[in-house]
């Protein structure tokens, strides 16, 4: 049996090609249309499986600063000369490589993806730039009052879990991080496994081969398991203001905990945000009477499970206003969820929030770039593969009842964590 | 560029664009009025983006809110924004709705209510966005750069206005700004996505076609601002917040209709565009005396203006960052790119295009945009013009637009 014949062809309306190596998902997906192709590897780790505050910033930033053979100039100046772009990060939950290129140059591209994922060269002297450059970016957003408070926020709400540190962990983590560590950070990475994603106007089964000749022999097959991340107690404090400077303007966060991305009761949290203001403009119950009513803010968020991954998601509330309307905003906000708790949404509410979340669907698969990130999200978080369809069914089955009660479920009152940013005069 | 578009003239003036594009079921709609800061009287800065706010307040057939309401009740979603040459409105919409979007743009283009409670409401509304704007370090530098290098023209005010001058905003001010701007013939219509291009058409003419045509209504006659905006020769603005060194140099450029933009952004490319440009290189990856660098330039109807923002990293001096940029600078004027940096910032160009226009709201405003400020074959002729740009071109384009000693502001955002 030849490699490509040994991959399942995906069935039903699931399109594509599917293949493994060790605990690598790979999916192959051609979209006709732009000559263009977008390339994913998410290797599931990030800040939440990191020993050291910072590492997998670090190491993710790293994977794009040189191989084996190409130092980090060399593979800028040979991504751009294909005008490609390359971006290698490392989340909270992820190291990623993402890699897209025109279409005449998929091969290349898997090519320079596969060269990248199997011999990052993690030199101390990038490791040294990288660290300075994160601990400067750190004190550049600490430096936005809305960033400081919502920092100051997490803080609260996940303590304490890596998430409520900053990615970058602080100036004297940083310093700690040696190439050692982030090589072996990566090789952890690549036993707890994740997914390589290729969408693009490609053909299928050229492009899974081409893989499979590049990568079976030598991405690790070896598997291991996660360490146990600490649980999230949150802080004590149900309240903190600080001073994060700015002028005439305060940053109010409010809110908890709610589901991780794969909870069933996810979906039917994000209706119930759109009915109280995540949907378009001032629709929706809080930005309508905090900024259509009362005139408090110009900027008005609310999310119901913010960042939802594999750890919980949050309720949050963002209000920015001036600092002596900062009660009147939280007294509205702590109403309005008090009343939907209390008294629940009406029909036209949640059908107009449902046919909201249904017509946004196409919108968010748009791109390549949204299909490989969707896909890529699909294998990490375990969720269906056929988004569109999966959404839809679960969004068609869903009754007002259902939504009122996750929503019950999972706000509570008595333990939002309030966080108040004020300027310094 | 615009693949199948069709361009289309009412007999109000109104301009059509059509693109149909059958990549998914959805169809983005963005209407664009030559209204924007650089049209507003003296002493009503911020009329064009108040009324920008007040368009979702409420019109005859749509009250304040409802349009939102709808908005979701159809699964769509809507914004606009207004900036220093014109005001957008956007829709996106399942392909089988979008007509929602016309009956809401011909409201409120022929009866915006302006009803004076929603105003006050609106006005507290803005002034807490001016706040904000004030707050965020880099939003506060540009503004103050803007200012420094525009000191007679619209382009260095604000397009929020100040404090004082919202305070002088009444329904009179913003009534005639819209009776006078809000007009078939100053707007441009585009719609693109999953539509058949003969109905839309028929749908747009159904609705917009009743409003007459107003001889003399509209930007046209107007256009004419003194273009001898910029500051001459070369100053510094500072000032103090937060805990980071931060830079902003403004140049000036052409007006996006001449040439030399394209040529001037393909300069820009290969001085801030990508890892391996050169500033990226200089201050970056290689001088590591900067978390990042950007250059940006955009394509405005009168003479803008180019940018590079840099954030310094703690304890480098401003001076040593400057240095790096005015030599990088002055290496563009002495002599042109090299062969390879030419290639490469073009085809960074090409990919950065496609990618840049794949979603249909993207491809409504650009087309929206261009035939606004310039014409539909606009976006076209930049992009040949910047990818057959001689190195001769090149050098020219520098040494007019990329000579601080000519005019440019270096703005500092510092410690405090």
């Amino acid at each position: 049996m030849s490699k490509a014949g040994m991959s399942e062809q995906s069935l039903g309306a699931r399109a594509g090609l599917r293949h493994r190596i060790g605990r690598l998902a790979i999916r192959v997906e051609r979209v006709p249309g732009l000559p263009l192709v977008a390339l994913r590897t998410w290797l599931v780790a990030g800040s939440r499986l990191e020993p050291t505050p910072g590492l997998s910033l670090v190491t993710g930033r790293l994977l794009g600063e040189g191989t084996a053979t190409r130092d980090w100039s060399r593979w800028a100046t040979d991504v751009e000369d294909r005008g490609m772009t390359l971006q290698t990060t490392g989340s909270a939950e992820t190291l990623g490589i993402a890699l897209d290129a025109l279409a005449e140059d998929a091969e290349l591209a898997m090519d320079w993806l596969a060269e990248l994922l199997l011999e990052p060269a993690f030199t101390g002297e990038r490791l040294h730039w990288i660290r300075q450059q994160a601990a400067a970016e750190l004190e550049g957003l600490l430096d936005q009052p809305d960033f400081r408070t919502g920092r100051a926020y997490l803080q609260q709400l996940y303590h304490p879990h890596p998430y409520s540190r900053p990615l970058q962990g602080s100036r004297a983590d940083l310093d700690r991080i040696e190439s050692a560590d982030c090589r072996a950070f990566y090789r952890s990475a690549q036993a707890w496994g994740g997914c390589l994603v290729v969408v693009g106007d490609i053909d299928e089964s050229a492009a899974l081969k081409h893989l499979q000749d590049r990568l079976d022999a030598d991405f690790p097959k070896q598997t291991a398991t996660p360490p146990a991340v600490p649980d999230i107690t949150g802080s004590d404090d149900l309240r903190r203001e600080l001073v994060v400077g700015g002028r005439d303007q305060a940053h109010l966060f409010l809110g908890h905990l709610t589901v991780p991305r794969a909870h069933p009761d996810r979906i039917p949290l994000e209706l119930a945000g759109v009915m109280l203001g995540a949907g378009p403009g001032m629709a929706g119950r809080l930005p309508f009477r905090i900024r259509e009513q009362e005139g408090l803010a110009y900027a008005v968020d609310i999310a119901t499970a913010a960042g939802a991954g594999l750890e919980p998601g949050r309720l949050t509330i963002y209000v920015a206003t001036s600092p002596d309307q900062v009660a009147q905003a939280e007294r509205a906000a702590r109403e309005e969820l008090a009343r939907a708790l209390g008294d629940g949404f009406s029909d036209d509410e949640f059908e107009s929030a449902r046919s909201f979340l249904l017509g946004r669907e196409p919108f968010r698969r748009e791109t390549l770039r949204q299909r490989a990130d969707r896909l890529a999200e699909a294998e990490v978080y375990g969720l269906p593969s056929d988004r569109a369809g999966w959404i839809e069914s679960v969004l068609r089955d869903l009754d007002r009842p259902t939504v009122e009660a996750a929503l019950r479920r999972w706000v509570r009152p008595d333990d939002l964590r309030v966080t108040v940013g004020l300027p310094k005069t | 560029m615009i693949p199948q578009a069709e361009l289309h003239r009412l007999e109000n003036g109104l301009k059509v664009i059509l693109v149909p594009s059958r990549r998914a079921p959805v169809v983005a709609h963005a209407i664009a009025y030559g209204a924007g800061a650089r049209d507003e009287t003296a002493g009503h800065g911020g009329t064009a983006h108040f009324l920008e706010h007040m368009m979702f307040k409420g019109s005859a057939e749509f009250g304040a809110g409802e349009i939102d309401r709808l908005t979701q009740d159809l699964g769509g979603s809507n914004n606009a924004f207004t900036n220093h040459d014109l005001t957008l409105y956007y829709f996106s919409f399942a392909a089988d709705r979008w007509t929602l979007a016309l009956d809401i743009e011909l409201d409120r283009m022929a009866s915006v209510l302006l009803d004076p409670h929603e105003l006050d409401s609106e006005r507290r509304v803005i002034l807490e966005e001016i706040s904000m704007y004030e707050s965020e370090p880099w939003d506060a530098l540009d503004q103050a750069v803007h200012r420094e290098l525009f000191p007679e023209h619209p382009y260095g005010r604000s397009v929020l206005g100040t404090r004082d001058e919202l305070a002088q905003i009444d329904r009179e001010v913003l009534a005639a700004f819209h009776g006078r701007l809000y007009r078939p013939e100053n707007a441009v219509l585009s719609i693109v996505g999953d539509m058949d291009p003969q109905r839309a058409l028929a749908e747009v003419q159904e609705r917009f076609g009743k409003i007459p045509a107003e001889p003399g209504a509209g930007r046209a006659s107007e256009r004419a601002i003194d273009k001898a905006g910029h500051r001459q020769g070369s100053s510094r603005v500072e000032r103090v917040q937060g805990e980071l060194s931060r830079m902003l140099v403004a140049l000036p450029s052409p007006a996006g209709s001449s040439p030399d933009h394209a040529i001037l952004r393909l300069l820009l490319a290969v001085l801030g565009s990508g890892r391996s440009s050169r500033l990226h290189r200089a201050l970056v990856d290689e001088g590591q005396r900067c978390v990042w660098v950007s250059t940006d330039v955009q394509e405005t109807l009168d003479a803008g203006v180019t940018m590079i923002a840099a954030e310094a990293l703690p304890g480098v001096e401003p001076g040593e960052i400057e240095n790096s940029v005015r030599l990088e600078l002055a290496r563009l004027r002495a002599e042109p790119p090299t062969a390879e940096e030419l290639a490469r910032a073009r085809r960074m160009e090409v990919a950065d295009w496609l990618f840049g226009h794949e979603r249909v709201n993207q491809m409504a405003f650009l087309a929206a945009t261009a035939c606004t400020l310039f014409d539909l074959d606009h976006p076209m002729r930049y992009m040949d013009t910047l990818l057959e740009a001689r190195p001769e071109d090149l050098l020219r384009v520098a040494q007019l637009y990329l000579d601080p000693e000519i005019s440019s502001v270096f703005g500092w955002s510092l410690p405090e």
